[in-house]
C-alpha cells in the first residue's frame, strides 16, 4: 500500500502524538498498578519462570486468578514485556500501550476502507489518538482495549478479504484472538461477527465450502469457554442484570440507553474511578456539533457502510447494558472508534459547507478554540488531578508498603497485611517477586502464605510481627512507618506490637 | 386507520406519567461553583501559578458544565424513553430528524432553547416533558404522512 508523501507525513504525526499521550509517564500514572494488572502480571511471570499460572495450572486457557477465570490473551501478552523490562509497572502495560497506538493505524485503515476518503481517515485517527476514552484504557493493562485491537484488525482484514481468501482465514484468527481477550467479548464478537456477516453475507456466500476452514477456527477459539464452561460464566453472572435483580427488563433498558446519555459522554462520564477523570465527560465538549452533523450525514447515506456502521453504533452497548453497574465506559469500549469516525465525518462536511468564508472561518476558529481548551484541560485533569484523586481507585501505595515490607521481612517471624484495599497477597507476590514455584504449592490457601498472613481472619500480634494496617491513630502498637497516597492521605501504617 | 393510531399515541401521551426531572436551575448550578473551585484549587496546590489555576478551574467553565448537566438532563435518553414510551420516543428521534432534513431550523431552535427557560426560572419544569410528548406526536404524524407517499 502506498502512502502519497503529505498524508503519510500527517499520519506519522497523529501516530507519534499517540505514542506520547499513552506512554509518556505511564508507569506512573495511573497511580499504582491495581489488582487486576498486578494479577495479570504475577500470572504471565509464573508461566514464564515454570509454565504454569499461580495455582499450578500448566499453559491454562483461562486464568483463574481471583476465581474470575479470566481469559489467557491478555497474560500472555505480557510475558515478552516482562522479559524485557521486567516485573514491574512498564512490563505489565506496555502491550496495551503499543496495542493502543496501533489502533490508531487501524483505524486511519478501516475508515479509508469505508470512506475512500484520505480527510475523513487521518481526521477520525487523530481524534481517537486525543480520546479520553481511548487513552484512559491503553495507559495502563486494560483487558477490553485488546479487544477492541483485535477486533478491528480482525475487521479490517475481513474488508481487504473479498479477493483474497487467505486474508478472511487470518481474519477469522484475529476474531478468536480477541474472543479470548476480555471477559466482554463472549458477549461482544459474537453480537460484532453476526453484524459483519449480515451486512456482507454477499461476499461471504462466494467462497463457498471455504467458510469451513475460518468456521472451524472461530469454533476452535469457543473451546477454552467451552471446555470450563460453568467457570468462564462466573464473571458473567456476577455482574449481570439477570442476578438477583427483580426488573431486569428496566435495568437493561436503563442501562442501554445511559450509553447514549449527553451527561456521560460530555459532562460527567464514567463514575468508576479508574475509568475517566472526575470534571469530564467520555468525549470532548467541542465534538457535540460535530457528532451531531456526522451522525446526520451518515444516516441520510444510502450505502452499505452506513447501515454496517449504525448496527455497530445501535450494538455497542449491549455487552454494558446487560450487566451492571451502566454506564460502564470499559465495557463500552466497543463504541471505539465510532465516535470518533462520527466526528470526522461531521468536521469534513463542516469544512465543506456552502457558508460565507468570514461565517466559516469564525466558526471553526471558535471550534478550534474549545477543542484546544477540552483537550488541554483534559490532560491538566489527567496529570495534575487524577493521580491524586484516583490513587486509591488505582490501589496506591501498596508497592511502596510491599517494597518497605521486603526490606524488613527478614527481621520478622510473621508479617499481617490488611485485606482492606483488597488482595494483597498479588501485591506481595508481584512486588517482592516470589518464587512462583514455591508459591504454586500453598496457593489454594489465600489468607497467608510463607511468612505473609492477611487479615481478616489471619493476624498475628505475637512476638517478634510486623503488622501492616490502615490507619489507626487508636492503636497501641509502635508506628514504625506510614505509607501515604499521592494527595497526602495515610493509606497503611507499619506497627510493630 | 392513521388517524385512529395517531388518536391512540395522542391518548398514550397525554395520559403517560412523568418521571420527575432532577432539581436543577440557576441557583443550584450558582451553589456548585465555591465548593467545586476550593477542591480543584486545592489539588492544583499553591506551587503551580495561580493564573494556570483560574484557566483551568474558573466560575465559567464551572457554571457551563452545570447548566449542561442540567441541560442534558432533560433530553437524557432514558428520561425520553419514561416520559414517551417506546414508541413515543422513537418518533421523537424521527421528529428531531425531519426537522433537520427539512432545514426547520426556528422550530429546532425553540426545542433546542426550551430547556434553558425553567432553568433560568421563568417557567414551570413540566413544560419541558410536555414539549417533549408533542414533538413525538409531531414526529409520528410525519412518520405516517411519509409513508402516505
Amino acid at each position: 500500500m502506498r502512502f502519497p508523501k503529505k498524508q503519510s507525513l500527517l499520519l506519522i504525526s497523529i501516530l507519534f502524538l499517540a505514542a506520547v499521550l499513552r506512554f509518556w509517564h505511564f508507569s506512573t500514572n495511573p497511580p499504582g498498578l491495581y489488582w487486576d494488572e498486578v494479577a495479570n502480571g504475577y500470572n504471565a511471570y509464573s508461566i514464564l519462570k515454570t509454565a504454569r499460572d499461580e495455582y499450578g495450572n500448566f499453559m491454562p486457557l483461562t486464568f483463574r486468578a481471583f476465581n474470575d477465570y479470566r481469559p489467557a490473551l491478555a497474560v500472555y501478552t505480557l510475558i515478552p514485556t516482562i522479559v524485557l523490562f521486567g516485573l514491574n509497572e512498564v512490563g505489565v502495560r506496555f502491550p496495551a500501550a503499543t496495542l493502543g497506538v496501533i489502533t490508531i493505524l487501524l483505524t486511519y485503515l478501516l475508515v479509508k476502507e469505508f470512506f475512500r476518503d484520505e480527510k475523513i481517515a487521518l481526521t477520525s485517527s487523530l481524534f481517537l489518538s486525543i480520546a479520553s476514552w481511548h487513552i484512559n484504557f491503553t495507559r495502563a493493562q486494560f483487558e477490553a482495549s485488546f479487544m477492541l485491537f483485535f477486533s478491528l484488525l480482525a475487521l479490517f482484514l475481513f474488508l481487504k478479504s473479498f479477493k483474497n481468501f487467505k486474508l478472511l482465514v487470518l481474519s477469522s484468527v484475529f476474531f478468536a484472538l480477541a474472543l479470548n481477550s476480555y471477559q466482554g467479548a463472549k458477549v461482544w464478537i459474537p453480537i460484532f461477527l453476526a453484524a459483519i456477516i449480515f451486512w456482507y453475507r454477499k461476499e461471504l456466500l462466494i467462497f463457498g465450502t471455504k467458510l469451513l476452514l475460518p468456521l472451524a477456527i472461530l469454533t476452535v477459539s469457543t473451546m477454552p469457554i467451552v471446555l470450563d464452561f460453568q467457570n468462564s460464566l462466573m464473571r458473567g453472572k456476577s455482574v449481570s442484570i439477570f442476578n438477583n435483580n427483580k426488573h431486569p427488563k428496566e435495568s437493561f433498558f436503563s442501562g442501554y440507553l445511559s450509553h447514549y446519555s449527553p451527561n456521560f459522554l460530555f459532562i460527567s462520564g464514567d463514575s468508576i474511578g479508574r475509568h475517566n477523570v472526575s470534571g469530564m465527560g467520555q468525549l470532548f465538549v467541542f465534538e457535540i456539533p460535530l457528532i451531531l452533523i456526522g451522525l446526520f450525514v451518515l444516516l441520510r447515506q444510502k450505502s452499505r457502510t452506513k447501515n454496517f456502521l449504525f448496527t455497530w453504533f445501535l450494538l455497542a452497548p449491549l455487552p454494558a447494558a446487560i450487566s451492571t453497574p451502566a454506564p460502564h465506559a470499559l465495557r463500552a469500549i466497543t463504541f471505539l472508534p465510532l465516535w470518533s469516525i462520527i466526528g470526522a465525518i461531521g468536521l469534513i462536511k463542516l469544512i465543506n459547507f456552502h457558508l460565507k468564508p468570514a461565517i466559516k472561518i469564525l466558526l471553526l476558529f471558535l471550534l478550534f478554540s474549545v477543542g484546544f481548551y477540552n483537550v488541554l484541560t483534559y490532560l491538566h485533569l489527567y496529570y495534575n488531578h487524577y493521580p491524586k484523586e484516583k490513587a486509591l481507585d488505582w490501589q496506591d501505595g501498596y508497592k511502596e508498603m510491599v517494597t518497605y515490607v521486603g526490606s524488613v521481612q527478614n527481621k520478622y517471624r510473621s508479617i499481617s497485611i490488611t485485606k482492606a484495599y483488597g488482595q494483597p497477597y498479588i501485591f506481595v507476590l508481584f512486588y517482592l517477586k516470589y518464587d512462583p514455584k514455591k508459591y504454586q504449592l500453598q496457593s489454594e490457601d489465600k489468607n497467608k502464605f510463607d511468612k505473609f498472613n492477611f487479615y481478616p481472619p489471619n493476624i498475628d500480634s505475637g512476638e517478634n510481627t510486623l503488622i501492616i494496617t490502615t490507619e489507626d491513630v487508636a492503636s497501641t502498637h509502635n508506628l514504625l512507618k506510614q505509607f501515604k497516597l499521592r494527595g497526602g492521605d495515610v493509606v497503611f501504617e507499619a506497627r510493630e506490637p | 386507520m392513521k388517524y385512529v393510531l395517531i388518536f391512540i399515541l395522542a391518548i398514550y401521551l397525554i395520559f403517560k406519567s412523568t418521571p420527575q426531572l432532577k432539581f436543577c436551575n440557576i441557583d443550584t448550578a450558582k451553589m456548585a461553583i465555591p465548593p467545586r473551585i476550593f477542591f480543584d484549587s486545592a489539588i492544583d496546590g499553591r506551587a503551580q501559578h495561580v493564573l494556570v489555576t483560574r484557566f483551568f478551574h474558573n466560575k465559567v467553565g464551572i457554571f457551563s458544565n452545570e447548566l449542561g448537566r442540567c441541560y442534558f438532563g432533560t433530553i437524557e435518553p432514558y428520561y425520553l424513553f419514561n416520559t414517551l414510551g417506546f414508541i413515543g420516543f422513537a418518533a421523537w428521534l424521527f421528529a428531531m430528524f425531519e426537522f433537520t432534513l427539512s432545514k426547520r431550523w426556528k422550530i429546532l431552535a425553540l426545542i433546542l432553547l426550551l430547556p434553558l427557560v425553567p432553568f433560568i426560572q421563568f417557567g414551570y419544569w413540566k413544560i419541558i416533558p410536555y414539549t417533549h410528548k408533542v414533538i413525538s406526536l409531531a414526529g409520528f404524524i410525519l412518520f405516517m404522512k411519509r409513508h402516505e407517499k
